[in-house]
C-alpha cells in the first residue's frame, strides 16, 4: 500500500506570513494536528500543534486573554516552524512513512510532487486504516506467509 | 481477517505492553513530570491520587504549560508561577482507561474518534502499562511490512518441564504457526544444579543436555500435533539464571516475542511475589507473554 491511497487530497494550509492566531483557530476547532505551510503552492515548512503549543504564553503568562490574543496576532508562523521539512512522495510505501513519522515523532507529513504540495497523510487516517484492516468482518486484507 | 489469533477473534493490547507503566502523583511538580519522562523516555504519564488515576499528562501538555518559544511572549511568563505548577494544574482528567483484553481495533477507533494519544491500561484496579500511538503505529507497520500485527518473525519460548506447563509451549507454537515466526524453545537450567555437578563429573552436562533436548523434542513434536506445523524450530539449552539467559538470548536472536508459563502465581504484575515473567519484562528487549498455568486446553484431553 502506498502512500497515494491513503492521504488527503485538499488539506487546510496557511501561508509563512499569516499569523500564529489564524494557525490556531485553524488547527483546534477542525481537529488538525498538523498544517501545512505553503508559499505560493511551494511547501516551506509544517506547523504542528506542538509548535503551537510551544509558542503559546505559559501557564503562568501575566497576559490577560485579550492581550494573548493580539500577541499571537502579531506572531508570523514562519517564526515557529521547523525549517527542515519531511515530505514523502505519493509512491512512498505506507510502511516506509509510517517509519519516517516515528523517527522524525511526528502526527502528519506532506506529500510533495517535487516542491509542489499534493496532500497531506496523517496519524488519524493511519489509525482508521489500521481499525479497518484489524477488524474481521469489514477488511478484505489477506496476509501472506513471511518467509 | 486478522493476522495473528490470540484468545480471542482479534489481537488485544495485552500484546503491546511492554514494561510496567511509569506514574506520577497529582501533586508533583510539573518540572517532575517532565524530568521522569525524560530519564524513562516516554511522553505519557499516569496520574495517580491514593493509587487511583485521576488522569494523564502528556509531553505536549507540559509544552503548552512551559514557557513561550516566542521572546515577546516570553517576556511575559512568570517564573515563580511557572515553577510552582503541579502535575494536576497541566492534566487531563478523566482519561478513557482500556483493558488489556481491549482489542487493538478498538484502541485505534477510539484514539482517532476521541484524539487521544496515549492509553492508560488497567487491570483490574492496576494500571499495567500505556498504549501509546506510537504502539498503534508500529502494529500497522508490522500488517503492512509482514503480514501480521506483531511483525512476528522470531519467537523464544521459556520452556519448563515441569507438568502443567505445556500452556505456554502450545500458546507460543500456535502463534508462530499463525504468524510463520521461527521458533526456539530454550531451556534453562539454574545455576546452582550446575554447579553441584562440577566435582569430577564432565560427562555429565552433556548427558542432561541431551535428556531435556529429548524431552524439549517430545513435547514440542506433540504441541506442534496440536498447534500445527512451525516453519523452523530450534531447540536449546542453557544454565545460569532462568530470566538472565531468556533476556540475552532473545537480544541475541533478535526475537520479537518471548513465552514463558507464569507457574501457579497471578499475571503479568501479581501482586503475589514476583513471577519470572515479572522480572523478564524488566529486563526483555522485547514483549513477554506470560501464559498462566491452567490455560493448557489442549492437555486435559489427552
Amino acid at each position: 500500500m502506498r502512500v497515494g491511497e491513503r492521504m488527503r487530497r485538499d488539506p487546510v494550509v496557511a501561508g509563512p506570513h499569516d499569523p500564529l492566531g489564524r494557525a490556531r483557530r485553524l488547527l483546534a476547532p477542525h481537529g488538525i494536528r498538523d498544517l501545512p505551510i505553503v508559499d505560493r503552492s511551494t511547501l516551506v515548512g509544517m506547523l504542528s500543534a506542538a509548535d503551537v503549543a510551544l509558542a503559546q504564553p505559559s501557564a503562568a503568562t501575566t497576559l490577560t486573554f485579550g492581550e494573548i490574543h493580539f500577541q499571537l496576532g502579531r506572531v508570523p508562523i514562519e517564526r515557529v516552524i521547523r525549517s527542515d521539512i519531511t515530505a514523502v512522495g505519493r509512491r512512498t510505501p505506507l510502511a516506509e512513512a509510517i517509519r519516517l513519522m516515528r523517527a522524525r515523532d511526528v502526527a502528519a507529513v506532506p506529500v510533495v510532487s517535487g516542491s509542489q504540495l499534493i496532500g497531506v497523510l496523517t496519524e488519524e487516517d493511519l489509525l482508521e486504516l489500521l481499525a479497518k484492516l484489524l477488524t474481521p468482518d469489514t477488511s478484505s486484507w489477506t496476509p501472506h506467509p513471511r518467509r | 481477517m486478522p493476522a495473528v489469533r490470540l484468545e480471542k477473534d482479534t489481537m488485544n493490547l495485552k500484546t503491546l505492553l511492554k514494561r510496567p507503566a511509569v506514574t506520577i502523583e497529582e501533586a508533583a511538580p510539573a518540572t517532575a513530570a517532565r524530568e521522569l519522562m525524560r530519564r524513562q523516555g516516554v511522553q505519557h504519564l499516569p496520574v495517580l491520587r491514593d493509587n487511583e488515576l485521576v488522569g494523564m499528562v502528556t509531553e505536549h501538555d507540559l509544552l503548552a504549560a512551559g514557557p513561550s518559544s516566542v521572546p515577546e511572549l516570553r517576556a511575559y511568563d512568570w517564573d515563580e508561577a511557572l515553577a510552582g505548577l503541579s502535575v494536576s494544574d497541566v492534566m487531563s482528567r478523566r482519561p478513557v482507561a482500556l483493558t488489556p483484553d481491549t482489542s487493538v481495533a478498538d484502541a485505534a477507533h477510539l484514539a482517532r474518534q476521541h484524539r487521544i494519544d496515549a492509553f492508560p491500561v488497567v487491570d483490574g484496579g492496576d494500571i499495567v502499562g500505556v498504549v501509546t500511538r506510537g504502539d498503534l503505529m508500529a502494529v500497522l507497520r508490522g500488517v503492512l511490512e509482514h503480514g501480521h500485527p506483531t511483525g512476528l518473525g522470531h519467537v523464544l519460548i521459556g520452556t519448563s518441564l515441569r507438568a502443567g506447563q505445556a500452556g505456554a509451549l502450545d500458546a507460543a507454537l500456535r502463534l508462530a504457526v499463525a504468524a510463520g515466526a521461527a521458533v526456539t524453545a530454550l531451556h534453562v537450567r539454574p545455576l546452582r544444579s550446575w554447579l553441584a555437578g562440577v566435582e569430577g563429573a564432565t560427562a555429565e552436562p552433556v548427558e542432561w543436555v541431551e535428556r531435556i533436548k529429548r524431552q524439549m523434542a517430545d513435547k514440542a513434536l506433540g504441541a506442534q500435533g496440536r498447534e500445527g506445523h512451525v516453519p523452523e524450530l530450534t531447540l536449546e539449552v542453557a544454565e545460569g539464571s532462568i530470566v538472565r539467559e531468556i533476556a540475552r538470548r532473545a537480544m541475541e536472536l533478535d526475537s520479537d516475542l518471548i513465552v514463558v508459563g507464569t507457574a501457579h502465581r497471578r499475571g503479568l504484575i501479581g501482586r503475589v511475589g514476583k513471577t519470572i515473567a515479572d522480572e523478564l519484562v524488566q529486563v526483555a528487549p522485547c514483549p513477554v507473554l506470560a501464559v498462566p498455568r491452567g490455560s493448557e486446553g489442549a492437555d486435559a484431553g489427552r
